[in-house]
């Protein structure tokens, strides 16, 4: 579905500063209907990869082939048929959606910016909508309400229902669940397992949860400095990690397992 | 005598809506050298409890109803200001969640470590001799912390740490008091996983070393079971759970505390099979009765609702307040 090759992007560097790598030489392929985990720390290139991803940035280097097409050379028009292939969902529902739009405005709004090529008519369009919301657990009675009038858990679901609205093939999820409690963290990621399922979607999912890339993801691919340091099956990757720095960052995520509490191990 | 000892505080925030029911008769002791996580889903109380501690909350308009907080001995709700700036930052000191926004980004790090170090000790801010002091204490403290070369890192600015380090100077503030009570509300949740296991040895060391009690306020189960060595489990204003995390993570005995803990998604979840927790957190607005969990409870029954429920004693310290504990073993 979506095949990397060695993709890098160079930041020239300020007067005077070098020039930052944020992504050195990455490549990886995303089979269709499966589940691909990027994890990484603060400033490991997650970032940048997702913004070349969805046409934001240039790579310097190499190619992002979707469908066999690289996504760096499309035309503007085609990059436009492009983005309703690929849509993103974003780690902070507070701030992804527009606190003076209802539900239906913001879930609708993929539907008018693809009109032409869509062609859904205004009652078609709340269709979808409404359909939509039911697709991901909320119904039409909240569709004329306001992102402040709804939880955390709702509004991601309405961030997931929005990136659907133009039916893409995959997804980009930019930690969708790290910001959320841990009961609601739960129920979005069932809803993600089950979307994928019914839809047949792709996800790219960026998270610094392990367990959370272990239980959605297929495969992974770990980042550090934009370098890639461990990439393959996630029980292989997590499991029995090839690198140091892979060893040390498994290390560091704090499981829910009393036996590796500090105090009981001191 | 507990160092510290919350016992059936109930706080009350008026607004336009009416009466929020922010605490709803919350007990809690510490005892130095433990390290007790409070836990709960966003809206549970959880930092109203901890700013309570340091008596933050402003009152009026917010009301404590009922009970106490009582910290060596004194009664903090009966203190003047005057009395409660002598205890924080001297005998209680406090950690925040975001590092960016915790230092002044116009003073340098040095400058802000200084004015705590000169108040923590009552010294006169003018003295040459005092600010030298202070200085020398910040440097050692800082150094403690892990920042190195600290002497010339405290004419830096706060834009020159990283995320990680900044958290760093905020803890070695909150101890430069040498204070008994760490309050530290969700202290890693902004930082990278490498950085926040760090913190969390961190302070798991200072509290060996000195000897203090740690109220550590965060939603991050897996930062509990790392570090504390008891936990109390918050839900809708209350304590519904509490013992040593080794009984509360091995053998919840709550409903909610269950739920919460297969909420997690471990090494042996498979793909499809989590269970999250329907439902949300009550309204704080509206009037109760009976446990506040039973609408959102797989086991509730019609006496649910009837009365709060008690907190039994299952041995140990390890407490559970639902009448069904003895049946859901």
């Amino acid at each position: 579905m979506l095949q990397v090759k060695g993709l890098s992007k160079i930041y020239p560097g300020r007067r005077g500063s070098p020039a930052v790598t944020a992504l050195d030489d990455v490549s990886f392929t995303i089979a269709p209907n499966s589940a691909f985990g990027v994890v990484g720390e603060s400033g490991s290139g997650k970032t940048t990869l997702t913004r070349c991803l969805i046409g934001l940035e240039k790579p310097t280097r190499g190619e992002m082939l979707f469908e066999g097409r690289d996504i760096a050379r499309l035309s503007p028009q085609d990059m436009r048929e492009m983005r309703a292939r690929i849509q993103i969902v974003f780690q902070d529902p507070y701030a992804s959606l527009n606190p003076r739009m209802s539900a239906q405005d913001i879930i609708g709004e993929p539907l008018l910016i693809h009109h032409d090529r869509l062609q859904l008519t205004a009652r078609a369009r709340t269709d979808r909508v409404v359909e939509l919301l039911e697709r991901v657990g909320l119904g039409v009675r909240h569709l004329h309400r306001y992102p402040h009038e709804f939880s955390g858990g709702q509004r991601q679901r309405i961030g997931i229902a929005r990136a659907l609205a133009v039916k893409p093939q995959m997804l980009i999820l930019d930690e969708p669940t790290s910001a959320l409690d841990v009961s609601v963290q739960a129920q979005i990621l069932n809803l993600l397992v089950e979307l994928q399922d019914s839809l047949k979607l792709s996800y790219l999912f960026i998270s610094h949860d392990l367990g959370v890339v272990r239980y959605i993801c297929d495969r992974a691919l770990l980042l550090l400095h934009g370098k890639m340091i461990e990439e393959g099956p996630v029980d292989q990757v997590f499991d029995h990690p090839q690198s140091d720095y892979a060893r040390r960052l498994i290390a560091a995520i704090p499981d829910v397992d009393p036996a590796r509490s500090l105090h009981l191990t001191a | 005598m507990a160092l510290l000892s919350i016992e059936n505080l109930h706080l009350t925030i008026p607004s336009f809506e009416g009466e929020a029911q922010i605490l709803n008769g919350v007990d809690l002791t510490l005892e130095r050298g433990e390290i007790c996580g409070l836990v709960g889903e966003t809206g549970c109380g959880k930092s109203l409890t901890g700013l309570s501690i340091s008596k933050l909350v402003a009152s009026p308009p917010a009301r404590y109803r009922q009970g106490s907080i009582r910290f060596d001995g004194q009664d903090i709700l009966g203190l003047s200001e005057s009395a409660m700036r002598a205890l924080r930052g001297r005998r209680i000191g406090m950690i925040f969640q975001d590092p960016t926004t915790n230092l002044n980004p116009l003073f340098r790090i040095g400058d802000q470590m200084i004015d705590v170090a000169l108040h923590s000790t009552g010294a006169n801010r003018w003295s040459t001799s005092a600010r030298r002091e202070a200085r020398a204490r910040s440097i050692a403290m800082l150094e403690r912390v892990g920042i190195q070369d600290a002497h010339n890192r405290l004419d830096d600015y706060p834009h020159q740490f990283s995320g990680g380090m900044r958290q760093r100077v905020l803890i070695a503030m909150a101890l430069i008091g040498r204070p008994d009570l760490l309050i530290a509300d969700e202290p890693t949740t902004a930082l990278d996983v490498s950085v926040q296991a760090q913190i969390l040895q961190l302070l798991f060391d200072i509290v060996r070393e000195d000897n203090i009690a740690v109220l550590l306020i965060t939603h991050n189960l897996g930062v509990v079971a790392r570090l504390c060595t008891h936990v109390a489990v918050m839900y809708a204003g209350r304590i519904i759970e509490r013992g040593t995390m080794a009984d509360v993570f091995n053998r919840p005995r709550h409903p909610y505390t269950k739920a919460l803990l297969n909420a997690v998604p471990t090494q042996k979840t498979r793909k499809g099979t989590l269970q999250g927790l329907g439902g949300s957190v009550p309204d704080p607005y509206l009037p109760h009765a009976g446990c506040r969990f039973a609408p959102r409870c797989a086991w509730a029954e019609a006496r649910c609702s009837e009365a709060v429920p008690p907190e039994t004693d299952l041995g140990h310290g390890h407490g559970v307040a639902c009448i069904k504990a003895g049946d859901l073993a």
